[in-house]
């Protein structure tokens, strides 16, 4: 399965060449497929130590490995620095490896080198202000004191313990290290660190790549300590920092002026989602997790390799920057406004079946939430609209001179991928259910 | 040879009370927190984590204490090539002016202390009677009381060093004096080989991390530490 990774070392020494994207698109891409060929569940044992190859596990490999590919392909005509190829990979592998692990404490520690890893494609050489890779180092960092002794407590409890003091400090042990892991608000602070610091397409990348392997291993943790979800107000601890991100991500993406920063608050924004539908406490919530994630991820790297696209042509992600482009690159454009309505969950986007499924219990269960993230999608409509508003300006008499760039191949297959979902989602649907049977997580 | 050199020196090590530990670990890290001189923090986070090779060399097997102390070598190495690369020249060292002028120059002028040292100073107070009587009222279990001091003391403070700084350097150093106070908790714990190695990876990646940020930041000379 992993045989396409033994390219990495040929991927760093090619990384200044097109071939060494093309070898780092082979290599994620193979991965892939040989993954998604593999007979489940699969166990190997590494340093006395279980992976287990779930159904779970492959449709999160196959899906962070199928869009980094793309993200490479994207970034042989728009270079996202020239670590990206071979950092990427290696954070991918450790990233699945921690996602196979089912000790909470190793998976930790892989996560947390992963992360450390991820600090040299942010910062990318780039001189300067190195706020985002900084945050995203010590956040991480934080995170790890949390999960180590959760996981040695979890063994603890689940033997002999059965306090409701000590389950409920187990709970805050957890909960805040996977709030550190995911960028809930208010430690969101790397995530939008990076959006405005690292090149749009690393951006996507570590948004997508990073939150997925925290939800995966969140619910796999959840599946073997059900007890967990007895911890006193769990649901609505997890709905009240859902409704907090989806607030915070919309209202500060309505008064953004900047492209790579609209990106940082829309994907708090998704975030609070997520943790909307972990806190319905449903079969269905499960669903529209893992929903919640194909979309995130369709989404925000239609978004990043559009920015990219934006920075390279303009040399800046602004508004007043992009003024105008939309008359000479309407494909960037499109690509830009449809990632931003997938992640806004407006109509006839991948996005629009997982809000819609999320805003009906949510109703129910209290019609305040609903009309809370439906805000939050507005902040982001908002957000996107001035932008788009800049992007269709009249050029100026005098426009200033552009790049070339050439037309980006993945923006019209996310596109149309974006929308085929949007209108016919069953078959994804059909699919994450049948995912979510073979796993034993509980409901809240 | 060198096997036999560092076993005497944990033989002689190893009689150094844990209260000598912990006094080391008050020094090293309060002054790591108060001073800016990048030569000193460097050899002041070394021997933190000499210290703590010898504390859990004590607590579970010498050879883990070895390792340890391989690991804060190594790391001491590479955060003192790391600003040698960042071009990083503090104005005042040791080696150039005296201690006294040190400690008795204005903050502007070039000391190795940065500004508002006394509010440091009394935050680094704070925080000690915080580890004291954190120690005190939650004792990790197993371990000797003067063990979960340290434990305590360099877990805050390196929270505090984190807090009190924006440079890549400083930070890693902060973030590893915070990881040496909790490993030194958790690896009796949890000891087994792979932990071990992975905490190793970890504390390296943190150094080899801060370290290129340093690197790619530059220096300011208007900055301090």
């Amino acid at each position: 399965m992993f045989t396409p990774m033994l390219l990495i070392p040929v991927v760093y020494a090619l990384r200044r060449r097109t071939m060494g994207g093309r070898l780092a698109v082979l290599a994620a891409g193979g991965t892939a497929w040989l993954t998604a060929q593999l007979p489940q569940p699969e166990t190997v044992y590494l340093l006395g130590r279980p992976l287990i190859f779930s159904q779970l596990w492959v449709f999160n490999a196959v899906l962070l490995l199928s869009i980094t590919a793309v993200l490479f392909v994207s970034a042989t005509s728009i270079s996202q620095g020239w670590s990206f190829y071979p950092f990427g990979l290696v954070i991918l592998l450790v990233l699945m490896l921690a996602g196979a692990t089912k000790h909470l404490g190793i998976s930790a520690m892989l996560v947390e080198i992963a992360a450390l890893l991820a600090v040299f494609i942010i910062q990318a050489g780039r001189p300067g202000s190195v706020r985002g890779g900084l945050r995203f180092l010590v956040m991480m960092t934080l995170a790890l004191p949390l999960f180590l002794p959760a996981a040695r407590y979890s063994e603890l409890y689940r033997d002999r313990l059965r306090d409701p003091l000590f389950l409920a400090q187990l709970g805050l042990l957890v909960g805040g290290g996977f709030g550190l892991w995911l960028g809930v608000f208010p430690v969101h602070g790397w995530s939008t660190a990076i959006a405005t610091e690292a090149s749009p397409g690393v951006t996507a990348f570590i948004l997508v790549a990073f939150p997925a392997t925290a939800v995966l291993i969140l619910l796999q943790y959840l599946a073997q300590a059900p007890w967990l979800l007895d911890t006193p107000n769990a649901r609505q601890i997890i709905v009240m920092f859902g409704l907090l991100s989806v607030v915070a991500g919309g209202f500060f993406a309505s008064v953004q002026t900047r492209f790579d920063a609209l990106m940082g608050y829309t994907a708090l924004f998704d975030i609070g989602g997520i943790l909307l539908a972990l806190g319905l406490g449903s079969q269905a919530g499960i669903t529209l997790i893992l929903l919640g994630l194909v979309n995130r991820t369709i989404g925000l790297v239609l978004i990043g390799v559009n920015t990219a696209s934006i920075q390279t042509l303009t040399g800046g992600t602004t508004f007043k920057q992009a003024s105008g482009l939309a008359r000479q690159h309407p494909l960037t454009a499109l690509g830009l406004m449809v990632g931003a309505a997938t992640l806004a969950g407006a109509p006839f986007t991948a996005g629009f079946v997982s809000r819609w499924l999320l805003l009906r219990p949510l109703a129910a269960l209290d019609p305040r939430w609903a009309v809370i993230l439906l805000l939050g999608s507005l902040g982001i409509t908002i957000g996107y609209l001035r932008g788009l508003r800049a992007l269709v300006e009249p050029l100026p008499n005098k426009p200033a001179p552009r790049r070339h760039l050439r037309p980006q191949v993945v923006t019209p297959a996310l596109v149309t991928l974006c929308l085929g979902i949007g209108l016919f989602p069953r078959p994804v649907l059909a699919l994450i259910q049948s995912i979510i049977a073979t796993v034993n997580i509980p409901i809240l | 040879m060198t096997d036999l050199t560092i076993n005497a020196l944990f033989n002689l090590t190893g009689r150094l009370p844990l209260e000598a530990a912990t006094l080391l670990f008050f020094v090293t890290g309060g002054l790591l927190f108060l001073i800016e001189d990048w030569r000193l923090s460097v050899g002041l986070l070394t021997g933190q984590y000499l210290t703590m090779g010898l504390v859990v060399g004590r607590l579970l097997r010498p050879e883990i204490g070895y390792a340890k102390v391989l690991v804060g070598l190594f790391i001491g190495l590479m955060l003192y090539l790391s600003a040698r690369q960042a071009g990083w020249r503090q104005r005042l060292t040791f080696a150039t002016h005296g201690l006294r002028t040190l400690l008795t120059t204005t903050p502007n002028s070039g000391n190795i202390f940065p500004p508002g040292r006394a509010f440091r100073l009394m935050t680094m107070l704070l925080a000690g009677v915080t580890a004291v009587s954190l120690a005190q009222s939650y004792p990790l279990g197993h371990l000797p009381h003067t063990v979960t001091l340290s434990v305590y003391w360099l877990m805050i403070i390196g929270l505090l060093v984190l807090l009190f700084t924006g440079h890549p350097l400083k930070v890693g150093q902060g973030l590893l004096t915070f990881i040496t106070g909790f490993e030194i908790w958790f690896i009796t714990l949890e000891g087994s080989l792979l932990m071990a190695g992975l905490w190793a990876v970890i504390n390296l990646m943190i150094t080899l991390a801060a370290g290129y940020l340093a690197a790619v930041r530059g220096v300011n000379p208007e900055e301090n530490f």
